[in-house]
């Protein structure tokens, strides 16, 4: 059962087998945390909107159209879910994804994750989280989720230009806190 | 000397640089430590993005989920209707066995007109005389009274199993909605 395609799941849920639906979640379920967790910052309720994408997608699987991919699909849905959850909690605590910064201040972040890391591998994972949301997010999508740009163009509804901006910057800034810190030579 | 940007080295990460941009990068890496430095640190970050913390769930989540789905009244294709298809198909067929029996034993009460024996005819008689002698058993059944009886039964499963049809239908468009 666990070398069946997205594709081949989604059919037998239509044809009434909604326990291997399970096996989609099963699937998903991390990767679409990691994105929540890093476009909310915040366990509990990337966990409650990553159940509710589940449930979304569920009720809507008929308007899947099987010549897409299904996580693109489900990741749209997923960071649907997650604008929708910010919009309502933005009235209480101002959380904004939808500015590019032009620089990313980061030195002093930096120098603390610095002090508590042991390896450069420990001290990049930690600064992802330091990183604006949004580019913690494509990150995400990129690395993890093996998204195309086009794709996370589409999902975020950023340009591909940006999309590449926001990816080209993330990476180089933290290449000059590499540099700062001296990792490279460490390495070579 | 003009050092490399950003974007060239970004692009040198993602395998987009070839040709004479590619050649270019590589001539000034050899004279350049400082370019070089820089496009190491960037791989370095290229492979630990690449290795980035994947967070896990809660262990029971997909079990609570499961729950939730399955009381969601909304269901795909019910397997009630693997049911009605199965009984559909089970009338058809009586239905077109009991036609075809008819029809031969029908068949088999006229007497056959003699005419000149071709070989494909002495053949047909061969296969034909031992199906009438079991179809002759069933004769009795196609008399003119009881022929009115089995049309009647007939005519009844028809009937019902068009009721089944359209109710399935009206189930499945009632559930698209
Ligand atoms: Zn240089």
């Amino acid at each position: 059962m666990r070398n069946l395609s997205d594709i081949e799941i989604i059919e037998s849920v239509k044809r009434g087998n909604q326990a291997d639906f399970a096996l989609i979640i099963d699937r998903y379920k991390d990767k679409g945390f990691s994105l929540l967790k890093r476009m909310l910052r915040n366990d509990f309720d990337a966990e409650e909107v990553l159940q509710d994408s589940f449930l979304k997608a569920y009720k809507s699987l008929s308007f899947f159209r099987q010549d897409s991919k299904f996580s693109t699909w489900f990741y749209r849905i997923v960071y649907n879910s997650a604008l929708t959850f910010l919009s309502s909690k933005r009235r209480r605590n101002e959380k904004d994804l939808s500015s590019l910064e032009d620089h990313l201040e980061l030195s002093d972040a930096g120098v603390q994750v610095y002090a508590e890391s042991e390896n450069v591998a420990q001290f990049v994972n930690k600064m992802i989280e330091k990183l604006p949301e949004k580019y913690s997010t494509i990150l995400n999508m990129f690395y993890i989720d093996d998204m195309s740009l086009d794709e996370i163009s589409k999902i975020t509804g950023l340009s591909l230009v940006n999309v590449k901006v926001i990816l080209h910057r993330s990476r180089n800034a933290l290449r000059d806190m590499v540099l700062k810190h001296n990792y490279n030579e460490e390495l070579l | 000397m003009r050092h490399i940007s950003d974007e060239i080295l970004n692009k040198y990460i993602d395998n987009e640089l070839e040709g004479e941009g590619l050649s270019e990068l590589n001539e000034h890496l050899k004279i350049c430590s400082s370019c070089l430095a820089r496009l190491k640190a960037l791989r370095i970050v290229d492979q630990q993005f690449r290795m980035m913390e994947t967070f896990h769930v809660s262990g029971d989540f997909t079990q609570n989920l499961m729950k939730k789905i399955e009381k969601i009244s909304f269901h795909y294709a019910p397997k009630k209707s693997y049911f009605f298809r199965f009984v559909v198909a089970l009338f058809l067929v009586l239905t077109a066995a009991i036609l075809i029996a008819a029809i031969l034993a029908v068949k088999a009460s006229v007497p056959a007109v003699p005419s000149e024996p071709a070989w494909y005819k002495t053949a047909f008689d061969a296969a034909s005389s031992k199906f009438s002698d079991i179809l002759s058993s069933y004769k009795d059944l196609f008399s003119s009274r009881s022929l009115s009886i089995v049309g009647s039964g007939l005519a009844f499963i028809i009937l019902v199993s068009i009721y089944i049809v359209y109710e399935s239908f009206k189930e499945a468009k009632g559930r698209l909605r």
